[in-house]
């Protein structure tokens, strides 16, 4: 089955502001926050559902988004975090 | 890394799972946790041996009866203080013994039935030592 990308690399994206009791791989610290898509890599195992001992069929997209250091913790240093979101995290930054 | 999230006021403890510290350095240090990092190789205690190769066995593929994603879950939903209470493999312990229970391996009573058991062991050896 062929993967459907929704987003596109080098393209802004948004963390979702979500706050589901359920495990989810989302760190507090990026919700809200915007970065930049760097790659796509590919469709994995939806962690989840796989924490409730479940699977499904749908696809469970992953990419590799860049924050900047000072967009998520202020000040002024030039260091960046990549994170692994998946695109049901991810929204188009609005506006 | 400055207490960005606190500042702001979103300590969202009650939509926050124990495990998400990431920016809570003084969460950390209000419940005491030394925030340094030990350079120095920390040798595995037995038990923490023995939780390594139980967990090996719970998760093969084969059985299917854990796996890493449960595991963090289980994890996740230990209460604040209990997660920053518990070390690395206690977490684990812990986490696996609620997945056990939870998917039926054993029940709750056979394992406070176990837990009963092993500390009267453990007092009546200490009592022989002493004697």
């Amino acid at each position: 089955m062929a993967e459907t990308r929704e987003f596109s690399i080098g393209q802004m994206v948004r963390v979702k502001r979500l706050w589901p009791a359920k495990h989810h791989r989302v760190p507090f610290y990026l919700k809200g926050k915007l970065g930049q898509v760097v790659t796509c890599l590919g469709s994995v195992e939806n962690p989840e559902l796989s924490a409730y001992f479940k699977t499904n069929a749908d696809q469970h997209i992953l990419y590799r988004v860049r924050f900047t250091h000072a967009h998520l913790w202020g000040g002024h240093q030039t260091d960046e975090i990549y994170a692994d979101l998946a695109a049901k995290w991810l929204c188009e930054p609005e506006g | 890394m400055t207490d960005d999230n606190q500042a702001n006021g979103h300590t969202h403890d009650e939509t926050r799972g124990a495990h998400d510290l990431g920016g809570f350095l003084n969460h950390l240090l209000a419940h005491g946790i030394d925030t340094s990092i030990s350079r120095d190789e920390m040798p595995k205690k037995p038990y923490e041996e023995r939780a390594d190769a139980m967990l090996l066995l719970l998760s093969n593929a084969d059985k299917g009866l854990l796996n890493i994603h449960a595991m963090r879950r289980a994890s996740e939903q230990f209460t604040h203080e209990d997660y920053l209470k518990l070390s690395y493999y206690d977490r684990w312990l812990r986490a696996m013994a609620a997945l056990c229970i939870e998917t039926g391996i054993f029940s709750k009573q056979e394992w406070q039935a176990k837990q009963q058991q092993v500390v009267t062991q453990n007092k009546a050896a200490q009592q022989g030592k002493s004697d």
